[in-house]
């Protein structure tokens, strides 16, 4: 019998937020998963639930973006939550991942050949050019495509079919045995799908490469699918065979998300309303018994006492776990472990090897305590994780008056500081708390900011002087996207006008390079983990530079918008005090602007919108956004509303940004005034 | 017979692209309807020739052309396409809500007997909400952040009817669209954030019914939804529509959704309206090959068959090609189709389909096609 290709076994992720001490809130992702995946012959393995159900979290535990709370990943008898960083490059060439968003993934600056340029450096894969081209083109061809058609264009110039495509030949490049399908078509259309979906089953079939295929469409996974697990809040509800589970499924929440699919067929209608529970019930849930409990047509007193288990059904390999079985037999756990694992697991590993036929319930609270005792094991109580620096290039500006006004340039500090030769760099010290990072942002000897999370994002400002070069540096630390070729922005720095000049992100192999202003202006900063929120752990970013002439104050006058409309176009200009300071070319353009808040003062804003704004509609569209020193969002306008005038109190000192510009989706708007006035005191 | 359509209409006649193959009168006949629901309905919103270019330093995108269809009273008419085929900018067209660069080069929007396009911008924030309404894409987003599910929804109220005086009979009024669209009381005081997805959707439904629009447009309304809540969000919008009595317009590409809600599917492919016709008609004989196309690529959970790949040439939409815009990809096209646009021909039972292969003249060409998509 060949050795199974990936194994999972007695998984649980558990994320932790928030809460003091004991009052931790825990979200159980996975708990206690079993999977198994053969290795000859390839097969792709459907991993199906709704949002929610850990299927996201199984994909980024396979990836190892994300570690496992307690339970074990074995890739080819390796368990991957022990392999060192030679051991961990060697499975990613093994594991390959293609995501959701056809789009998100691909840098916007380079054009397509970069991403292969970038996998061929990371993995070596040809020093010789014409060798590597060739291999690019054997690559595009398995999924259909031509390096002349697609090579050197942007990625926007392509359908999202075909950047899909591109997707699964960067991966076919790297000859991975494993490949991790993240909703590969949740984005893509109808019509588009079936070359995805082909590419698959020609890698599977032609190239020998297994899928692990993450989807909430379950035609899809019926059309191409071997074996599926249909999660429900981080269980197994069903699995077996596509064709089996789907055609005659077994467990209640099965069946109804089953009976839920849309039928393309008008004669066949939805003769029935279904409805969910109150979310007062749902939480009633409870902590030992079946998941689907306060939903479930079916629910008896023996579902809230413990977690059913998998049953077997007819079908060989068919499996649901649920009471109204009870009187079949309870299927084997699959725990043919490797000899190759770690101490720590040992324990559990050889008793595992003899249990195969012990009831479940003994299972279950046998795992269940182990696991509690590994993860106490595993868990320090707090791990410094990095400590991150940045030196930001800055014109330090003293606001003269105490009050809140509106700046075209950059006044960074919070405090009024004179000293304009002394650079001050804020300092991000990250540690982590359980499984939640904690941290703060300091800024010379004060705190000014928090960091609850690596999802936390911060936008910091710095003085750019056209002409100037500031260098960047940045250091990630811990399990990024490093190796993957993909797009995940680290640090963005937007240009005045809004538009990004420069991106770093985290699957570049060298994260340095040189920025050059090219206008004078305030540039914003945005700082956090990628934009898919994975596989940041920590980071160091550091922007060096000359520094800079001190800019030179503006007058503080609230700034003018002036917007025409010029045929289908608008035109216009911003004017601060006499000067014209930006242009505007259309409706859609975004300007940033930061002022000074002082806790306690208040300013009156107005915002008077013109045109066929979305008023009247009572959607959110805004206008203008207040961030606060943090990047909270403190203040919100949008078109909708009938009187955009309200006043605003600054909670506490600092550099408040203001985004002006058309709504989120560019509608609607064709003028408008904003004025910030200060208020009396 | 067959008719080209001028592509830059100065004057706009009623129905003037619409012939027929009986004999008919163009004009659909306001008692006939759609089937179902839509049956002896009057016409309740009629677009006509309706163009719509988004410029661009390097020319204009067409991105409607020149498309018209119909809603009956009480009908939800589907109106699918691919990404970029045009579909939400109709809808946008219709409201009014089309952004810069975009703008709308021509055309006509009755809604209930009022010129849409010649309402000025007083009378047009008035129409909006009472006789229009959209339920947006990605809808979730579209709730203000900092403001409670309460005070958006009186936002909407109060924006067309005034302050209300009567809070309490407001807060009635509020809860009674919140058992409308089935959610629950206590929302009211509530943040969006602290709503599930499929309850910050039901909150927008019951903004965009509160002031009971004659037609509400919901633009990939459940699209971003778990199967399960998209089927309750999907039941929502057709109880509503039918407590209220409003017509609806579901915009998705969905082909199994749509074919549970809708009444009639209208196709559009490349900003053209390639087929309208019908729900049961769609599905069982589409007509267009697009359609067909479409309808071939519905994943099924029913039966297991070939995968169907079809990518095609997609055109560039600064520079369509001239006569059929489904030519580059059709497999039935011949010189014909790159000469004359195909004119919106009416078949049986109400349904409309551009496409020279239902002409008269082209019968035997038609055979042949249909003899093709048997054998394959």
């Amino acid at each position: 019998m060949p050795s199974p290709l990936l194994q999972i076994r007695d998984a649980t992720k558990i994320y932790y937020s928030g809460g003091f001490l004991g009052q931790k809130k825990s979200v159980v992702a996975l708990d206690n998963f079993n999977m198994t995946i053969g290795g000859s012959p390839a097969t792709i393995t459907t991993i199906a639930g709704e949002s929610g159900s850990g299927k996201t979290t199984l994909a980024n535990l396979v990836l190892g973006f994300i570690k496992l709370t307690s339970g074990r990943i074995i890739f080819d008898g390796e368990d991957i939550t022990d392999m060192d960083s030679d051991q961990l490059k060697a499975y990613r060439r093994n594991v390959q991942a293609v995501f959701q968003d056809p789009f998100g993934v691909y840098n916007p600056f380079y054009r397509i050949d970069h991403v292969f340029d970038l996998v061929n450096r990371h993995f070596s894969l040809s020093d010789n050019q014409s060798e590597y081209r060739d291999m690019v083109e054997a690559g595009l061809n398995v999924v259909g495509l031509y390096g002349e058609d697609v090579l050197r264009k942007y990625p926007h110039q392509l359908s999202g079919g075909q950047r899909q495509r591109i997707m699964m030949a960067r991966a076919y490049m790297i000859k991975p045995k494993l490949i991790v399908a993240d909703e590969p078509v949740s984005m893509v259309d109808a019509s588009l799908r079936a070359s995805i979906l082909d590419a698959m089953l020609r890698l599977r079939d032609e190239h020998g490469i297994s899928f692990l295929y993450i989807t909430h469409d379950l035609s899809t996974a019926y059309q191409i699918g071997d074996e599926i697990y249909m999660l429900y809040q981080g269980t197994t509800a069903e699995r077996g065979t596509a064709v089996d589970v789907i055609d005659s499924p077994q467990h209640p929440y099965v069946q109804l998300l089953i009976d839920s699919v849309p039928v393309p067929d008008p004669t066949d209608k939805w003769d029935v309303n279904i409805s969910l529970p109150s979310e007062e019930e749902m939480r009633t849930a409870a902590a030992q018994g079946c998941r689907y409990y306060p939903r479930c047509p079916h629910r008896m007193d023996k579902c809230l006492e413990e977690q059913p288990p998998l049953f077997m059904m007819e079908k060989p390999k068919h499996e649901a776990a649920c009471y109204l079985y009870e009187e079949r037999e309870v299927a084997p756990q699959e725990l043919s472990l490797v000899e190759n694992r770690p101490k720590s697991i040992a324990a559990i590993s050889s008793r595992s090897r003899n249990r195969e036929r012990i009831a479940a319930a003994v299972l279950i609270i046998l795992g269940f305590a182990l696991g509690v005792i590994i993860a106490l094991n595993r868990e320090p109580e707090i791990e410094v994780r990095t400590v991150v620096e940045t030196v930001i290039v800055t014109a330090v500006v003293t606001p003269q008056e105490a009050v809140a006004t509106a700046t075209a340039m950059p006044t960074d500090v919070p405090e009024p500081e004179p000293a304009a030769e002394e650079v001050i760099a804020p300092k991000f010290v990250i540690e982590r708390d359980g499984a939640a990072d904690k941290g703060s942002i300091t800024w010379g000897e004060d705190t000014v900011g928090e960091i609850e999370s690596a999802d936390d994002r911060h936008r910091y400002r710095l003085a750019g002087i056209a002409g100037e070069t500031v260098g960047i540096k940045l250091i990630t630390g811990g399990r990024g996207l490093s190796g993957t070729g993909f797009f995940s922005p680290l640090m963005t720095i937007y240009a005045p006008d809004g538009s990004i000049v420069f991106a770093f992100d985290s699957a570049r192999r060298s994260n340095s390079g040189e920025l050059t202003f090219g206008a004078t202006g305030a540039y914003e900063v945005l700082l956090g983990a990628d934009d898919r929120g994975r596989g940041v752990d920590a980071y160091t970013i550091t922007i060096e530079g000359e520094k800079p002439e001190p800019t030179p104050l503006p007058t503080l006058v609230p700034p003018d918008f002036v917007i025409e409309r010029e045929g289908a176009v608008d035109k216009g200009a911003i004017v601060l005090g006499e000067d014209m300071v930006d242009e505007i070319q259309s409706a859609d353009d975004r300007h940033s602007y930061s002022f000074e808040g002082v806790a306690g003062s208040t300013v009156e804003i107005k915002l008077i919108t013109g045109g066929r704004g979305l008023s009247g509609t009572g959607f959110f569209a805004p206008l203008a956004t207040i961030y606060a020193p943090d990047g909270s969002i403190v203040f919100a306008f949008d078109s909708a509303r009938r009187s955009n005038r309200g006043t605003f109190t600054f909670a506490e000192t600092g550099s408040y940004a203001v985004l002006l510009g058309a709504d989120e989706r560019g509608r609607g708007v064709d003028a408008y005034t904003i004025t910030f006035t200060a208020a009396d005191g | 017979m067959s008719q080209q359509l001028n592509p830059h209409p100065k004057s706009l006649p009623q129905n003037e692209g619409v012939i027929s193959n009986q004999n008919r009168s163009s004009s659909l006949p306001v008692e006939e309807g759609a089937g179902g629901r839509g049956k002896n309905s009057r016409t309740v919103l009629n677009v006509e020739k309706l163009r719509i270019h988004y410029a661009t330093p390097q020319g204009d995108v067409i991105a409607v052309s020149d498309i018209s269809f119909n809603l009956y009273e009480g009908e939800t008419l589907g109106l699918v396409g691919e990404s970029g085929c045009g579909k939400s900018t109709t809808a946008y067209g219709i409201l009014q809500l089309v952004q810069p660069p975009g703008y709308i080069v021509n055309g006509s929007i009755e809604v209930d007997g009022t010129e849409v396009l010649n309402l000025d911008e007083e009378e047009l924030r008035k129409f909006r909400w009472t006789g229009l309404s959209l339920i947006p894409q990605g809808a979730m987003n579209s709730l203000n952040p900092t403001m409670r599910v309460k005070d958006q929804i009186i936002d909407v109220i109060e924006s067309h009817e005034g302050k209300q005086k009567d809070r309490e009979a407001l807060r009635e009024r509020i809860f009674s669209l919140f058992q409308n669209v089935g959610l629950p009381n206590r929302i009211y005081n509530m943040y969006p954030h602290e709503l599930s997805g499929g309850m910050k959707q039901r909150v927008c439904i019951a903004m965009a019914v509160a002031l009971n629009p004659t037609v509400v447009i919901a633009d990939e309304a459940t699209s971003a939804l778990d199967v399960v809540v998209q089927r309750i969000v999907a039941q929502t919008l057709i109880s509503v529509k039918d407590d209220i009595g409003v017509s609806l317009i579901v915009i998705g590409h969905d082909m199994g959704l749509l074919a549970q809600i809708v009444d009639r599917i209208a196709v559009m492919y490349a900003g053209k309206m390639v087929e309208i016709a019908p729900v049961e008609n769609v599905y069982a004989k589409p007509l267009h090959p697009y359609t067909q196309l479409l309808i071939d690529s519905i994943p099924s959970i029913k039966e297991r068959k070939p995968l169907k790949i079809t990518e095609g040439i997609t055109h560039d939409p600064r520079n369509p090609p001239s006569g059929c815009i489904f030519r580059l990809r059709c497999p039935f096209a011949w010189q014909h189709c790159a000469e004359v646009e195909p004119p919106q021909i009416m078949m049986d039972d109400l349904h409309e389909v551009a496409c020279h292969l239902y002409d008269e003249h082209f019968a035997e060409r038609r055979a042949n096609a249909l003899a093709t998509i048997a054998n394959s």
